[in-house]
Parts: structure tokens; C-alpha cells; sequence
């Protein structure tokens, strides 16, 4: 129990630190005195006053706390905005990449064209949102870590363990971050600083695969601009003449390929969607507008955020029913044309979170409209 | 001094409180009163003293004594009794207008 206690009051102490001065101190005085009460609750057993213990301080320590006294009120962003924003922006940036791609295996051209649009629209979309722009993309990378890790469970990308993902996403996460507060002040600068954000999380996403494929690394600066176009654009490292080839988990055969097309796929997988991701959060830092709390006058966001995670589930179970072979994963690498893995359809649990954040943004939505609307 | 914005949750305190207007409660009796989370309970509290609608103080008690340290009380201020009624009513009369059933409000 005192481990427990030592840890709430850590809790409250963290969050006390959040107040402003003129109350923090009397706070933490005060919520030590009711972790006190709990701890010596006579009503509960030990485990309910362990847990009511944290709970106390972990509210404390998650909630936002008052503005200071005289200041204007600051509206914050609902606590599971950031995450459902952030899987949001990174599904519809995935999916418009491998729709990009796709194309881009037919005709370059239209790739190209497709590729500016889904820049300009994930652009567009986050010039046009209110929010915090530091805390989505760290909510944005923490998506794509984890939507990368689970998409890829099946291995459609032969490099795609944490090996390969951690650092990539790592690396895009505190570049990203750094980009975003450089464009609140120089907008020219902070998109530089995304792309070259960008070149170096395409490089420590890569290592890995490159030594294994061994591809030089002398080529590694053209790894990021070469992954965003069609397959076979340029060529380097080992030639597998017949199509045959083992790399990790993958085993297959197809056409004749260089180690460079197997590695610019894994690229593309992991660069394309943080593009379209950086596109969105620097708009938004670029805007700088403050989130402020949409007020609904009528309960339209409960039934069209209830409608749209029920259309997410039968969506993932239409596209379930229609998948294709997944032993065909190998030459589909080769040519590009199959980039984000969205494995996590596959399984209840991913479908049920991937429709839960469909419904918490169609109802934010809902609610930001209804609020315009009403002036 | 403005009043503080009137939210659902805001509601749920202030209609704890006046419960018994006159009565002292700390932190915990009203989060069980209300089922409001520390973390939704504390800033309310705040915002509500600062508007003048609710005072504290704290436990007159020797912490040494007692083997624990004194609690802060709060009630509701003689200002803030008249206004979170007001409110309370309005709130109220509100909600009686939402339920009544569509043939009335058009006769209204």
C-alpha cells in the first residue's frame, strides 16, 4: 500500500504543478489530505482504497487544470480527441497513399497528380481543424507505430517489425514535433524541416532492410523521394534474376527484381502515410488558430457518430470477404502497388477500434458543424 | 464578477450543494454526491470560489493529533445560493419544456 500511496501522491503532486500559483500549493495540500481519508477509509478493503487512490490522482494528473485567475478561459480539446484525430488523419492519409500508388503503377503522371491532391487535401484538412498541433502529431506517431506494427501482423512488408518501425517513427515523431514549432514562426522553414524530417525517418526506418537486402548505403538519400515514386524507377543492390527470394517471414517468387524495389516498397509502407501526416500538422501549426469548444444545440453528433463506426464495421467485413491472396504478397511489394498494410482489419479488436475512432470524429464533426451553424 | 459557464457538470455540484445549502463538504463527499471524477470535480470547485458562488476553509484540526492533516470544507456562498437556485429552476423549467409532449408546446 505505500508503494500505492507513494504513487498517488506523485500523481496529485504532477498535477498540482499544472495550477496556477495562487492555488497550487493549497491543492496539493488538500488532495494529500483526501488520498489520506482514502487510505484510512474503514469502508473499503484494501484493494477498492488502493484503486480509488489512483484513480483520484490519475484524474487529477490527466484533467487540464483552471486558467490562472484574471485570465481569459482556455477551451481544451476533449481527452480522446488527440488519439482519435490522430488514427483518424493517419488512416485517410494510408489509405490515399496506397491509392496513390496503386495508380502509380499504371501511370506516373496521374500518380504525381494524385499525390499533389492527397498534399494539398491533408493540407487543406489541417488548415481548417482548431488544435494543438504538437500534441497530434505526437498522437500521430504513436498511431502509426502501432497502426504500422498491427497493419503488418501478416507479413504483406517483409521489413515492417519493430526493428524497422520504432526508429523510423521515432525519428519522424521528434523531427515532425520540431518542425511544427519552427512553422508557427517561419512557415518556408518549417516545411523544409519537414522534409528533411522526413529524408532522415526514411533512413533509420531503413537500415535495417538495406543491410539485409544490402542495398549500399550510399544510396540511402534517395530513398525517400525514390519511395514515393512507381515501382522500378530506379534500381540498385542484388539482382534476383528468377524472382526468387526469402526475406524474413516473406517467401515467394515472381518476376525478376533488384533488392531496391523490395526496399523502396518497405519504404513507401512507412514514408508515404507520414508525408501526408506532416502535410497535415504543419497546417495546422501554420494556422495557429485555438481549439475552442464546439457548444451543440441538438444531439445530431450521437446518432451520425453511432451511424459511422456501424459503417466502418460493415465496410472491414466487406473488405474482409473481398481480400485477395495474401501469397501473392511478394510480387505486389516488387511493384509498388501495395503499401500500407491494413491487416488489422482482419481482427475483431482492430475493426472495433478503427470504429470507434470513425464515430468519436464523425460526432466531433457533427458538433463543430452544428456549433458554425448556430453562429 | 461573471458567473461561472453553466454545464451539465457544473450543474451536478452546485445542485449537491444546495442539497443543504448550509452544509460543509470536502472533495470526496462531493465527488460520491455527484459521481464527478476528482479531475472534473477540482476545477468546478475553483471556478465556482472564484465567481464567489462558493467559499472554503480548512479543518480546524492538529494534524499531529489527529494522525492525518486537515481537509478543505466547502458550501455554498449566501450570493451563490440565490444564483445556483436561480439556475437550478431555470434548469428546471428547461428541462419540463423538453419533456412536454409536441401537442402542448403548440398550444403554448
Amino acid at each position: 500500500m505505500r508503494g500505492i500511496e507513494r504513487l498517488a501522491r506523485l500523481g496529485v503532486d504532477v498535477a498540482a504543478r499544472r495550477w496556477p500559483r495562487d492555488v497550487a500549493d493549497q491543492l496539493r495540500y488538500e488532495w494529500r489530505a483526501e488520498l489520506v481519508a482514502l487510505r484510512d477509509d474503514p469502508g473499503l478493503c484494501r484493494s477498492a482504497r488502493a484503486y480509488r487512490m489512483i484513480m483520484f490522482a490519475g484524474s487529477l494528473a490527466v484533467s487540464p487544470a483552471v486558467e490562472a485567475e484574471g485570465a481569459e478561459p482556455v477551451d481544451r480539446p476533449p481527452a480522446l480527441l488527440a488519439p482519435a484525430v490522430a488514427a483518424g488523419v493517419l488512416l485517410v492519409a494510408a489509405a490515399a497513399f496506397n491509392v496513390v500508388h496503386a495508380v502509380g503503377y499504371r501511370s506516373g503522371a496521374v500518380a504525381g497528380f494524385l499525390l499533389a491532391a492527397a498534399l494539398l487535401g491533408m493540407g487543406a484538412l489541417g488548415y481548417h481543424v482548431r488544435g494543438p498541433a504538437v500534441t497530434w502529431t505526437v498522437s500521430m506517431g504513436a498511431a502509426m507505430f502501432a497502426f504500422l506494427m498491427a497493419g503488418n501482423a501478416v507479413a504483406v512488408m517483409p521489413f515492417m517489425g519493430w526493428r524497422d518501425v520504432l526508429p523510423g517513427v521515432a525519428v519522424w515523431t521528434v523531427t515532425t514535433v520540431a518542425a511544427v514549432r519552427v512553422a508557427r514562426r517561419h512557415r518556408v522553414l518549417g516545411v523544409l524541416a519537414g522534409v528533411a524530417g522526413l529524408e532522415v525517418a526514411a533512413i533509420a526506418g531503413s537500415l535495417h532492410a538495406a543491410s539485409v537486402v544490402k542495398a549500399g548505403l550510399v544510396t540511402a538519400p534517395a530513398w525517400f523521394p525514390l519511395a514515393l515514386l512507381p515501382g522500378g524507377t530506379a534500381s540498385f543492390g542484388p539482382y534476383f534474376a528468377d524472382g526468387r527470394a526469402a526475406f524474413g517471414a516473406l517467401h515467394g517468387s515472381g518476376p525478376a527484381f533488384h533488392a531496391s524495389d523490395i526496399l523502396l516498397g518497405n519504404v513507401s509502407a512507412m514514408v508515404g502515410p507520414m508525408l501526408l501526416c506532416s502535410a497535415f500538422g504543419l497546417a495546422v501549426a501554420v494556422r495557429r488558430a485555438p481549439f475552442r469548444v464546439p457548444v451543440p444545440r441538438y444531439d445530431l453528433h450521437v446518432p451520425l457518430g453511432v451511424g459511422a463506426t456501424v459503417a466502418v464495421l460493415v465496410v472491414a467485413e466487406w473488405l474482409d470477404r473481398a481480400s485477395v491472396d495474401i501469397g501473392s504478397a511478394l510480387s505486389r511489394v516488387v511493384d509498388n502497388s501495395n503499401v500500407f498494410g491494413f491487416g488489422f482489419l482482419a481482427g475483431m479488436s482492430g475493426r472495433i477500434a478503427v470504429a470507434l475512432v470513425a464515430g468519436v470524429l464523425v460526432g466531433q464533426l457533427a458538433v463543430s458543424r452544428r456549433a458554425r451553424a448556430a453562429g | 464578477m461573471g458567473g461561472p459557464r453553466m454545464t451539465s457538470s457544473v450543474l451536478r455540484v452546485v445542485a449537491a450543494l444546495l442539497a443543504d445549502a448550509s452544509a460543509e463538504r470536502y472533495g470526496l463527499q462531493l465527488m460520491q454526491a455527484t459521481g464527478l471524477p476528482s479531475g472534473t470535480l477540482y476545477p468546478i470547485l475553483i471556478r465556482l470560489e472564484r465567481a464567489g458562488w462558493v467559499v472554503s476553509r480548512w479543518e480546524q484540526v492538529d494534524p499531529a493529533v489527529e494522525g492525518r492533516p486537515p481537509r478543505r470544507y466547502y458550501r455554498l456562498s449566501s450570493e451563490g445560493e440565490i444564483e445556483a437556485r436561480r439556475e437550478v429552476a431555470l434548469m428546471q423549467r428547461q428541462m419540463a419544456r423538453a419533456m412536454r409532449p409536441a401537442g402542448r408546446v403548440r398550444e403554448a
